[in-house]
């Protein structure tokens, strides 16, 4: 026996099992571990970025100035921005898809385990700068989450350290991306074509393009902004001969590509969803993964509608007010093929569901408000307003924060083995849905009649929709501890899951036992093979 | 995946271990290209503009890309083939040929499953010969593990089968 070989295969095989202790989680490579802890990072995250939130709304609970004062007022808007776009909502996506893409596709693991745990094990370091940043001198950046410049500029010092912060989230975005692309092209079970994915499989593909594709847009615009601002640099500095407004172009075109990248993989846990609980297959499977690359083509060539009031040209004004109407046709199309799945379907409405037709309800209610906003003449009006707060919660909240509440009561039985509590799943979702229309429907009202976004005093006409969705914001927070409270739960116990969990559900996950084994598909499925 | 084959030329017996690749290496370069190019056409409009600190960027992603798809598909690619050559079990392993090559005699060898009772863990097969070990099968799970054991064995005493006594 050659001892080369035998030197070669003495050591390095006890990685396959968990490690005891803490260990287990900082050194993990497990796909299933690393999801967890992304969903974890994203809870304790969404409920510090929803406490910003409560700040922002128990000071605009009365005109004046109560609470806080105006620069901290806006270091919350911008946090509360930046924590629930890079650190609630997409490491919570980043986790489903650690959690469920191998699962899905019948592949053992993610495709490149370490960098799989370091993409994770930057978040927190993330934050921790980020967040940091609020008890610096000078206090946390205010400028807004676009960072526009020259507004930007004129912060304190403390503005370096967010943008290293932003640097290491796109760092770990992108690791987390390339390994997603690597892992469903590489990984899949033998037989299993790219049209036999599952939905959620191909909306994370194309999100994991877009988000490769702009990173690196949203590094160098950043990494400007800090050389202009500490060595000098004129890139957006107008008295220095740059161009302020072409900060704005290269944000937004970062920008708007991240708007899709924080809803694809939502379209995709829908897809999953109601096929289920109406018993039906997906209607128009191929026109769906058709639909979801159009809305990622598109998303490139209409980032200037944000910016339709820096003034333009009338040809490009058109282009874009038309480029994004457009983008309602694919989005068209997946409510209504959800709809058409639904139709004369055996359908039941447990917790996932609701949040599924919930999700589908109060997002088309934000996309419509979109289009009224992509209407050149009228979004000179709105620009601003609270008009643009409500259409993009209506889009965000409804929309990818009840996906991901969907996702979690749709697999949760799946990772612990239990089920939870159906009862407090429907208050959960029952208590959420009123609350949060009673926070974000009255804002379209005062931001059609002029109040303006990120002020912290505003006029007295104001006041009564101000008060409402304040009250609207309280309940809603306070309501989402239900959902911390079913989750416990169910980790700690409760009903035994079956192994396909839900009557309708069809996929590979579902044909693992519940709880899901730490190694799934080391073998890869029959049904492929 | 485990596969077994008899050549029934020469009769020799071989068992090819290797993880599933749904991907070639030319769609691997043909998708870190699309990817690559993307970037640059990005980084290059805005760069024209003067603003072309996104460049590097660009292109750091993109060798990123390229380094992360390579070590995916390589590490997919890790075969190892044991042949039962004469009275000699051949053990040879590599990504895209063999770079380790044992040979140990058939008669002397035995093979080992520790196999755990723990959902957590997969366990270590491994060919046991003059007190030394050669670990096989590293990338397997439990179940391709117990193939794979079932099938050395089966290769081990067929040789047997074909000794004759002869005094």
């Amino acid at each position: 026996m050659s001892t080369a070989a035998a030197g070669h295969h003495e050591h390095d095989h006890d990685d396959h099992g968990p490690a005891k202790g803490w260990t287990r989680w900082l050194f993990t490579t497990n796909h299933k571990d690393i999801g967890t802890l992304y969903l974890w990072f994203s809870l304790v995250m969404f409920f510090i970025g929803g406490g910003m939130a409560l700040i922002i709304r128990a000071e605009l609970f009365q005109p004046g100035l109560q609470l806080v004062d105006p620069l901290f007022f806006n270091s919350m808007t911008t946090m509360h921005a930046l924590v629930m776009i890079f650190g609630v909502v997409m490491p919570a996506f980043v986790g489903l898809a650690n959690w469920m893409i191998p699962m899905m596709i019948g592949g053992p693991d993610m495709a490149l385990p370490r960098l799989n745990n370091w993409s994770f094990w930057i978040m927190p370091f993330a934050f921790t700068l980020l967040l940091s940043t609020l008890f610096m001198e000078g206090g946390g950046p205010a400028g807004g989450w676009t960072l526009y410049a020259p507004l930007s500029l004129q912060g304190p010092d403390s503005f370096a350290f967010v943008i290293f912060a932003i640097h290491f989230m796109g760092i770990s975005s992108v690791m987390g991306s390339i390994n997603i692309v690597a892992t469903i092209f590489n990984m899949r079970a033998p037989g299993m074509t790219l049209m036999q994915m599952p939905l959620f499989v191909w909306t994370w593909l194309i999100t994991a393009y877009l988000l490769i594709a702009v990173i690196p847009v949203l590094a160098g615009a950043v990494t400007m902004l800090l050389t202009d601002r500490f060595f000098g640099t004129s890139f957006f500095n107008a008295a220095g001969g740059g161009d302020p407004v072409m900060y704005q172009h290269i944000f937004w075109f970062f920008g708007h590509p991240e708007v899709y990248i924080l809803i694809l993989p939502a379209f995709g846990i829908i897809s999953s969803i109601i096929p289920t609980f109406a018993r039906k297959p997906l209607f128009g499977y191929a026109s769906m993964v058709y639909a979801t690359g159009s809305i990622a083509f598109l998303s490139f060539i209409v980032w200037a509608h944000h910016m339709f009031t820096v003034g333009m040209p009338l040809a490009g004004e058109m282009f874009f007010m038309f480029a994004t109407m457009m983008i309602s046709v694919p989005t068209g199309v997946k409510v209504f093929n959800w709809i058409a799945t639904m139709w004369r379907g055996s359908m039941t409405f447990e917790t996932p569901m609701l949040f599924a037709i919930g999700f589908l309800v109060m997002f088309t209610i934000g996309g419509l408000s979109g289009l009224m906003l992509a209407i050149t003449p009228a979004d000179i009006q709105y620009h601003d307003t609270y008009f643009v707060v409500a259409h993009f919660h209506y889009v965000l909240v409804p929309g990818a924060i009840y996906s991901i509440m969907a996702a979690t009561y749709y697999w949760l039985p799946k990772w612990t083995g239990n089920m939870y509590d159906e009862k407090w799943g429907k208050i959960h979702f029952w208590v959420s849905t009123v609350f949060l229309n009673v926070l974000f429907f009255p804002m379209h009202f005062v931001g059609l009649a002029g109040m303006p976004r990120r002020i912290p005093d505003y006029s007295m006409q104001f006041a009564d929709w101000n008060a409402v969705a304040t009250i609207g914001a309280f309940g809603f927070g306070f309501s989402q501890l239900i959902f911390v409270w079913v989750v416990l739960k169910c980790v700690k116990g409760g009903e035994k899951a079956t192994d396909e969990v839900w009557e309708g559900a069809e996929g590979l996950e579902w044909t693992v036992p519940s709880p899901a084994p730490y190694h799934t598909f080391e073998k890869p499925p029959a049904q492929f093979s | 995946m485990v596969l077994r084959q008899v050549n029934s030329d020469t009769g020799v017996t071989q068992i090819v271990v290797r993880a599933n690749r749904s991907m070639s290496w030319r769609a691997n370069v043909l998708l870190a290209a699309s990817l690559g190019g993307l970037s640059a056409v990005f980084g290059g409009v805005i760069a024209s503009f003067g603003f072309w600190m996104v460049l590097p960027f660009a292109g750091l992603e993109f060798l990123m890309v390229y380094f992360c798809l390579s070590k995916a598909y390589r590490r997919l690619g890790y075969t190892e083939v044991i042949s039962m050559v004469g009275d000699k079990l051949l053990v040879e392993s590599g990504y895209n040929k063999p770079v380790m090559t044992s040979e140990l005699p058939s008669h002397w060898t035995k093979v080992k499953f520790a196999d755990p009772s723990s959902a957590f863990e997969v366990g270590t097969l491994s060919l046991q010969c003059s007190g030394k070990s050669l670990e096989i099968g590293r990338a397997l799970g439990k179940e391709d593990k117990r193939l794979l054991y079932t099938e050395v064995l089966r290769c081990l005493h067929l040789d047997e089968s074909k000794l004759r006594l002869v005094s």
